[in-house]
C-alpha cells in the first residue's frame, strides 16, 4: 500500500495518531505531526512510498510538533523531537513540512553511522553513480534537481551513503530541495516536474521541493559503485569548464564534506581513498544547465 | 623546526598513494593529510629515523633516482617547509 492511496484526511489522521509509518530507501520513518501542512506535503511528495505496518519497527520515531500551548495559537511555532529531543529553535508553524524535510535528513546523518555519510547528492545512470559534493550555495541541488528531471536516478540530493564493506552507495530518495532562484529555474525548465509549496523566510531563503520520481522511489534497494566524483559550481554568465580533479584534494575536499568521516576512524579513511581510487573526479563551472546536460550524458554514454 | 615534531613522533600512520600524491592517516589522532609523494617519503623516513637528513638524502636518492643535477636539497627543503607548516597549524589547533 502506498502513501497516495491515503486521501489527505486519512493521513492527516495517521499523522496525529503516531500511525503514519514509512519506508524511504533503507529507513522507515514513523511521524507523528498535528499540522495539516506536514498532511498535504506527504501527500503531494511522497505518494509513491511504501506504508509499513503498526507493528514495524522504525528507525526514527520523529515529530513535528508545537513547543508548547501558547505557541500553538500565539504567533504559531513547530518544533522537531527525535526520541524526545529537540536539537533545532522552534520554526515559525509555516515551515513545517520544511522543518520536517531538514528532521528527517538530521535523523539519518546523525545515527547512520555504520555508513560513511557525504554531504553529496547521488544520482545514478546506467548503472554508475555520480557524486556531487559541495557546500551550499554551489548549484548542488538545481543540478541535481535537473539530472533527475532529465531523466538520471535520484539516491538522494543531500547524503551520499555509502556502504563500507562494499563501498556501493546506497539509495535514500527523498524530494529535493531547492532553493531560492532554483525552484525557478526547475519550474521553468521541467514544467512536468511537481514542486509542492513554497516556505518562506526560512533560514536558508525559500525553500521548496520537488517529488522524487517514481521509479527512483521504487528502486529505492538498487545499490550502485560509485564511477564520478565531481565538484560544481554555479558562476552565472560562466561557461562551461571541467577539469580533471587531483584525487588527494578530492580527497581532502570530501572529508570536509563528510558528516562521520572523524567518527569512522581507520573505516572511513580506507573507503574514502578507495572510492576515490575507483572513480573519476572532476571540478565542473557551469551557468547553463543544458550544456551541463549534454556533458554529464555524454560522459555516462561514453563509459557504456 | 623540531620544537613542533611531537606529535610527528608519535604518528602511527597508513599510507595510500593515489597518482601522484599520498594521503596519510594518522591512527592516533585519526589526521588525514595530504601531501605530493616526494613529501610524503620525506615524512615518513621523518617518522623512521628522526630527522637523519643523511639517510633521508639516501633514501630519496633510491626511491626517485635523484642525480647529482637535481637540487635535491631544494626538494628536501621545501618539502620539509610543506610538511612543519601542517603540523605547526595541526600543533596550535589541536595539541
Amino acid at each position: 500500500m502506498l502513501i497516495s492511496d491515503l486521501s489527505l484526511d486519512e493521513i492527516f489522521q495517521r499523522l496525529k495518531r503516531s500511525e503514519l509509518r514509512f519506508q524511504a530507501g533503507i529507513y522507515t520513518i514513523c511521524v507523528y505531526s498535528p499540522y495539516k501542512v506536514v498532511a498535504e506535503g506527504l501527500k503531494n511528495l511522497y505518494q509513491d512510498y511504501h506504508l509499513v505496518d503498526l507493528d514495524t519497527f522504525c528507525d526514527f520515531y520523529l515529530a513535528v510538533k508545537s513547543p508548547g500551548l501558547v505557541r500553538r495559537w500565539f504567533r504559531p511555532q513547530v518544533v522537531f523531537s527525535h526520541d524526545g529531543f529537540s536539537p533545532f529553535k522552534p520554526l515559525p508553524a509555516d515551515h513545517a513540512f520544511a522543518l520536517f524535510e531538514w528532521a528527517f535528513n538530521w535523523c539519518v546523518g546523525n545515527h547512520a553511522h555504520n555508513f560513511l555519510l557525504l554531504h553529496a547528492a547521488v544520482v545514478e545512470k546506467n548503472g554508475k553513480a555520480l557524486v556531487l559534493p559541495a557546500p551550499p550555495g554551489s548549484g548542488k541541488s538545481t543540478l541535481s534537481a535537473s539530472l533527475v528531471a532529465h531523466g538520471w536516478r535520484l539516491l538522494s540530493d543531500e547524503l551520499t551513503i555509502i556502504d563500507p564493506d562494499t563501498l556501493l552507495a546506497v539509495p535514500f530518495p527523498r524530494p529535493v530541495s531547492l532553493k531560492n532562484y532554483s525552484i525557478d529555474v526547475i519550474s521553468v525548465r521541467f514544467p512536468d516536474m511537481y514542486i509542492g509549496r513554497k516556505s518562506y523566510d526560512t533560514t536558508k531563503g525559500t525553500v521548496a521541493h520537488m517529488r522524487a520520481p517514481t521509479d527512483s522511489v521504487f528502486r529505492g534497494s538498487e545499490r550502485v559503485p560509485i564511477r564520478w566524483i565531481v565538484f560544481p559550481k554555479y558562476e552565472a554568465g560562466s561557461e562551461t569548464k571541467f577539469e580533471t580533479k587531483e584525487k588527494g584534494q578530492t580527497l581532502i575536499e570530501t572529508i570536509e564534506n563528510s558528516f562521520n568521516y572523524d567518527l569512522l576512524g581507520r573505516v572511513g579513511f580506507d573507503v574514502l581513498t578507495q572510492v576515490i581510487q575507483d572513480a573519476n573526479c572532476y571540478r565542473f563551472q557551469y551557468s547553463n544547465i543544458d550544456e551541463a546536460l549534454q556533458l554529464f550524458d555524454s560522459i555516462a554514454e561514453g563509459e557504456q | 623546526m623540531t620544537a613542533c615534531w611531537g606529535c610527528v613522533d608519535s604518528m602511527d600512520v597508513i599510507r595510500v598513494d593515489m597518482d601522484g600524491q599520498t594521503a596519510i592517516f594518522d591512527q592516533n589522532t585519526g589526521n588525514t593529510y595530504v601531501f605530493d609523494i616526494l613529501t610524503a617519503e620525506i615524512l615518513l623516513k621523518l617518522l623512521e629515523n628522526r630527522l637523519d637528513e643523511g639517510r633521508i638524502k639516501q633514501h630519496l636518492i633510491d626511491v626517485f633516482q635523484f642525480d647529482a643535477t637535481d637540487s635535491l636539497d631544494d626538494h628536501i627543503a621545501t618539502a620539509l617547509a610543506d610538511l612543519e607548516q601542517s603540523f605547526l597549524v595541526h600543533r596550535l589547533s589541536t595539541c
